[in-house]
């Protein structure tokens, strides 16, 4: 097997696994979009899409149906991606610590 | 920003979700639950009052005692008592009941009925601490899900009256995060007389103040002192 080959197919994987991934959370998110988890949920969608974009992208140059893209195109859509997940994880560990009565938040 | 009882109650009726009201016993949630029902039917809401500690008639002496009569709206069915407390039996002023051993899906059934299927219904939970207190906290968290759905759903305004001891803190915790509103409500002796005093921990959407302000029982219900 090529390397060219080897390449297209371990991004083919991560654009299906992406696509799983965004459908799950798309799932999971109709049955619990509710109070903290609400802006969670989007993040993580968003996340998700960027990421389907990216290895997207990615494939249909591996597949020669576009030209060569600038260098660091899919960091940036990588970036983009751990910036969202990371984000979507803080946005919900700061409401819970918001409304836990364990950690409850200084104020009034 | 100067917080009155009117500015609470239609901040709360303003929202699309699901507001839980927390406190012990006597300090006045189903008052202000009272309150926020009155408010929603003047607004031509249908209310959907669900009671689990006490009897309609209970209730609606209650609600009279702070010179708010309900009869009037129950009879034309702008609202509706659903009895989660009496054991199934009929009782005057409900227009349901269910035996507190209904299942919780029987339960989320009956509410939607009783909101006739409609949209921007406000539904109160009187209480549901005590509706959920034998039951596992999984299926106590999925209720509430499923009813907080409902409510969103329907664009609706759900109140949950809650006492915090009953539940497990964890549950407690759970039912909070998936709610957009928390107000909470207090007493305390001081220097020989019983103060009340209430704070939103969270309104998501809202600016509001998040100290505690004092408030009392008045002829017209809780009105804060400000």
């Amino acid at each position: 097997m090529k390397s060219t080959d080897l390449e297209l197919l371990v991004v083919f994987s991560t654009f299906i696994l992406t696509v799983i991934f965004t459908v799950v959370v798309y799932g999971i998110a109709k049955e619990l979009s509710l109070g903290i988890f609400r802006r969670f949920f989007k993040l993580l969608i968003a996340a998700a899409f960027i990421s389907i974009l990216g290895r997207g992208i990615a494939l249909m140059e591996l597949g020669g149906r576009i030209g060569p893209l600038p260098l660091g195109i899919e960091t940036i859509s990588g970036l983009l991606f751990f910036i969202l997940l990371t984000a979507a994880f803080w946005v919900l560990l700061r409401d819970w610590r918001k409304i836990s009565l364990e950690k409850p938040v200084k104020r009034g | 920003m100067q917080v009155t009882i009117n500015w609470v109650v239609e901040t709360i009726l303003g929202k699309i979700g699901s507001i839980i009201f927390t406190g012990p016993n006597g300090v006045g949630k189903t008052l202000l639950a009272s309150q926020a029902a009155e408010k929603a039917l003047k607004q031509g809401r249908k209310v959907i009052y669900a009671l689990t500690t006490m009897a309609p008639q209970n209730f609606i002496d209650l609600a009279g005692s702070v010179s708010i009569d309900f009869r009037d709206y129950l009879s034309n069915d702008s609202m509706v008592i659903v009895d989660c407390h009496t054991r199934g039996e009929k009782t005057p002023f409900a227009k349901y009941t269910v035996s507190p051993e209904s299942s919780l899906l029987e339960i989320r059934q009956k509410f939607l009925e009783a909101a006739d299927y409609s949209d921007n219904f406000f539904l109160v939970i009187d209480d549901l601490s005590t509706l959920l207190a034998y039951v596992q906290s999984e299926n106590a968290f999925k209720f509430y899900q499923a009813v907080a759905s409902d409510v969103r759903r329907s664009n609706a305004t759900s109140v949950a009256v809650i006492v915090p001891e009953i539940l497990e803190q964890k549950l407690t915790n759970l039912l909070y995060s998936l709610s957009d509103g928390v107000v909470e409500m207090t007493m305390e002796e001081m220097g020989g007389n019983l103060r009340r005093f209430l704070r939103i921990r969270f309104l998501r959407g809202v600016r509001h103040p998040t100290e505690w302000i004092e408030y009392i029982i008045g002829l017209k219900g809780i009105e804060l002192i400000v």
